[in-house]
């Protein structure tokens, strides 16, 4: 017992404790390590979830019911049309109609977060157009006018993003409207514009 | 003869009384316990060095799991610096924004949820009752809200993991489109496992809970201000009994 203590002695008073101070230092550089990563890793994400969905096509998604859920906390206050986009080989057209309040397009990038948000107003029609790009320096061929074309009817909106989510959301306002929303939902448009 | 008698002391872990540093010789006859042979340095040194290891993988340790708690903890549950709190009711305040914090941004990413971004609309969540009890299945909740002023609304009820909760009335949400409202606009819904006319909301068996309201910006948005007033509307969820 003597000698262990006397080892002991003789070990810690060559420890610097000035150590000790490095250890909340390097606990922040982990935190911040470890939520940086976290922030970057998209596989947990709604985008990973909804990876079957084909690319450059509204599906118009079926109600949401217990063991039907596509996502974790998905509500069926509403129906839902989805759009997987890439726009990695050229522009991708969105068209969709908000007829009333309730209603909402989003663009929503691969980690979640919101690149365009529309909503609908009560008692008035809203046609949303938006052309997603990808955002670098390519040429991406003519508009419509220099080609000769009539411009579109509807003002079109530029969103800069590779890929993500076009999701457009009806309000569910009871049994007795539900035909007449998903009609208007299956109207969604999302195509790749053909060059 | 000296040197015989060092070399048997030493053969029995004793330490002959060698020449001082005034080169003294030995007295016969004084034996004293080795301080410093060969095998109790090694060990010491291996003591020290095992301690020194330990101590450090230790240290490491620490610091990896103190990291990781505190960032999960951060990006799961929230903070101030992150979620406002209203009543029973959490929001993350930047959620879905571009310029979002890091802890949102990861909660947002890793949930695998699609919420609407904050500046769009305000999405609340709540696992406790106006007391701050967990929401439980086994228990019977009213919750109140006030007239939310045109705006549109809509309050669901998941289970812990987010899983909607079966039932046979098919009924896991209530909008300001389909529930029953008062004549000044407010509105009162029950949760609970037993069956109640009005807004009732089935809870089955599922466990925690947790409700889910949201409220729609209107089309032209809604400034700072009427963002704090929206807040102060959010329903109460008092705990009416449990069973």
């Amino acid at each position: 017992m003597m000698n262990l203590a006397e080892d002991a002695a003789k070990f810690w008073p060559s420890f610097q404790w000035r150590y000790l101070l490095l250890l909340p230092v390097a606990a922040a550089i982990v935190h911040l390590m470890v939520t940086f990563m976290a922030m970057s890793d998209t596989r947990g994400s709604a985008y990973s979830h909804l990876a079957s969905l084909p690319l450059n096509v509204m599906k118009l998604q079926p109600p949401i019911a217990p063991g039907q859920q596509s996502l974790p906390f998905l509500s069926p206050d509403a129906r839902y049309a989805i759009c997987r986009f890439s726009a990695r080989q050229g522009p991708v057209d969105v068209k969709a109609m908000l007829p009333g309040l309730g209603w909402t397009l989003g663009v929503y990038y691969p980690d979640g977060s919101t690149g365009y948000f529309a909503a609908g107003a009560a008692g008035r029609a809203t046609t949303v157009a938006i052309t997603l790009l990808p955002g670098d320096d390519r040429f991406l061929g003519l508009s419509p006018q220099a080609l000769g074309k009539p411009a579109a009817a509807v003002s079109q909106l530029t969103v800069i993003a590779k890929e993500g989510l076009v999701v457009v959301r009806a309000p569910d306002t009871g049994a007795s409207n539900r035909q007449g929303e998903e009609a208007i939902l299956a109207k969604a448009q999302c195509s790749a514009q053909a060059f | 003869m000296a040197s015989l008698e060092a070399d048997i002391l030493e053969a029995n872990g004793l330490e002959p009384n060698r020449r001082d540093g005034n080169g003294g010789n030995h007295e016969p006859g004084d034996l004293r316990p080795s301080r410093t042979p060969a095998l109790k340095r090694a060990v010491r040194d291996v003591a020290a060095l095992l301690t020194r290891m330990i101590g450090t993988a230790l240290a490491v340790a620490l610091v990896i799991t103190t990291g990781l708690w505190s960032s999960r903890t951060m990006i799961n549950r929230g903070y101030a610096i992150s979620t406002d709190t209203y009543g029973s009711w959490r929001q993350w305040r930047v959620e879905g924004r571009r310029d979002a914090d890091p802890y949102s941004r990861a909660h947002l990413s890793g949930s695998g949820m699609l919420r609407i971004s904050s500046d769009s609309a305000g999405v609340f969540d709540a696992s406790v009752d106006s007391q701050g009890a967990s929401l439980h299945s086994s228990c019977d909740y009213v919750i109140e809200g006030a007239n939310m002023g045109g705006l549109w609304w809509s309050l669901t009820v998941f289970d812990s993991r987010g899983d909607l909760i079966a039932n046979d009335a098919s009924r896991f949400t209530f909008t300001s489109d389909t529930a029953a409202l008062n004549p000044d606009g407010s509105f009162i819904i029950t949760l609970g496992r037993d069956a109640r006319p009005g807004n009732w909301l089935p809870t089955g068996g599922a466990g925690r809970l947790v409700l889910n309201f949201t409220i729609l910006d209107p089309a032209t948005g809604l400034s700072n201000d009427a963002r704090v007033e929206r807040n102060k509307l959010l329903p109460a969820i008092r705990r009416e009994g449990c069973s």
